[in-house]
């Protein structure tokens, strides 16, 4: 076992989060969990920097995430969200959790729109983000920009629908 | 709550439950082992095909059977190394690359892998074509150890092609759909 594998453990929630914005279904979150976590293990040994392994970690799980984005939506997830195996707590009123939400939201956001914003809400600056993706950190900018107007839009649109 | 807290709250609370961490390294351990015994698997397969017909051609003993069951193996072994070995499977090295890089070589490999699923088509559809030649022709010409064979070799080859077809039509949707999203994030 390399040695920074349980590093690697210890960033299960960042991973399980990473793998959520891109997978609803349970099963197939779980499989793709599997997927990443298959595939960090593997990249291991090319870590230079053994300070930098959450970003190079995400920086894997969010590229097979945007090749399986696809192909979850061509299985349309069969499931309810499962709120079991997120250790929210958070409701509101209508008895959905905060998370529950989020994901959904996210689920309807472009890839190129929803990368930066969870990178950003995972705590990552605008060069950090524009690193991992190969973008400038001005267009990390727009996108997070636009990502949060969306989902800002969608939030007092569900807000105007419940009253 | 503005939507910035409403967004950063959401996200933080939502860390995997129930799910054993230190079975993680199992886990992987797990997978690994089971792609590594379906690569045994294909390797054992091609060894097996290439004693059978290597001892048949080394000491002389090629029968009907497998004179008509050479060209079969000539095209299913290639096909199914085309296909296990060339899959457009994300490497390590790609998987590491910022994303503009992933994008770049995840199309060229699904590139590949959909022209790989074309060859495969198009190998079945002519050993169908081959084989329905070789058993009209033993049926004409040949005696009864020609026909079997023949017959053999006509049931293996449309087997290849329900098999090839129904693979490349699961693979090429799956791979299309992928190709598709990538191709709108370059």
């Amino acid at each position: 076992m390399h040695a920074l594998w349980p590093k690697v453990e210890s960033m299960a929630p960042q991973l399980w989060r990473a793998v959520s914005g891109y997978e609803l279904n349970p099963s197939l979150r779980e499989e793709l969990f599997q997927e990443v976590l298959l595939a960090v293990w593997e990249a291991l040994p090319r870590l230079r920097d053994a300070e930098k392994l959450l970003p190079f970690a995400l920086r894997i799980a969010h590229n097979l995430g945007a090749s399986h984005v696809r192909a979850a939506t061509r299985h349309p997830s069969p499931l309810a969200f499962d709120e079991a195996a997120h250790a929210a707590t958070g409701r509101d009123e209508s008895g959905t959790t905060q998370s529950q939400w989020l994901f959904e939201a996210l689920a309807t956001l472009p890839v190129k729109l929803r990368q930066p914003l969870m990178l950003q809400l995972e705590g990552f600056d605008y060069q950090e983000i524009a690193e991992l993706l190969g973008i400038t950190a001005d267009n990390v900018g727009v996108r997070v920009h636009r990502a949060r107007a969306r989902l800002k839009a969608l939030s007092r649109e569900e807000e105007n629908h419940e009253h | 709550m503005n939507i910035d807290e409403r967004l950063q709250e959401a996200w933080r609370e939502a860390v995997p439950a129930g799910m054993d961490l230190a079975d993680l390294g199992r886990r992987v351990t797990r997978q690994r082992r089971r792609r590594w015994l379906l690569r045994a698997q294909e390797l054992v397969l091609t060894l097996v095909a290439l004693g059978v017909f290597g001892h048949a051609l080394l000491f002389g003993a090629m029968g009907p059977a497998h004179w008509l069951l050479l060209p079969f193996f000539a095209v299913f072994l290639p096909t199914a190394w085309l296909i296990a070995l060339r899959v457009p499977r994300a490497h390590t090295a790609d998987l590491t690359a910022p994303m503009g890089r992933y994008v770049e070589l995840r199309l060229k490999q699904l590139r590949t892998g959909l022209r790989d699923l074309w060859l495969a088509r198009r190998a079945a559809v002519a050993l169908i074509a081959y084989a329905a030649a070789a058993f009209a022709g033993a049926w004409l010409f040949g005696d009864i150890r020609w026909r079997e064979a023949a017959v053999v070799l006509l049931a293996y080859a449309l087997l290849w092609l329900l098999g090839t077809m129904w693979v490349s039509r699961r693979l090429r949707g799956q791979w299309l759909s992928e190709y598709r999203a990538i191709r709108r994030l370059a």
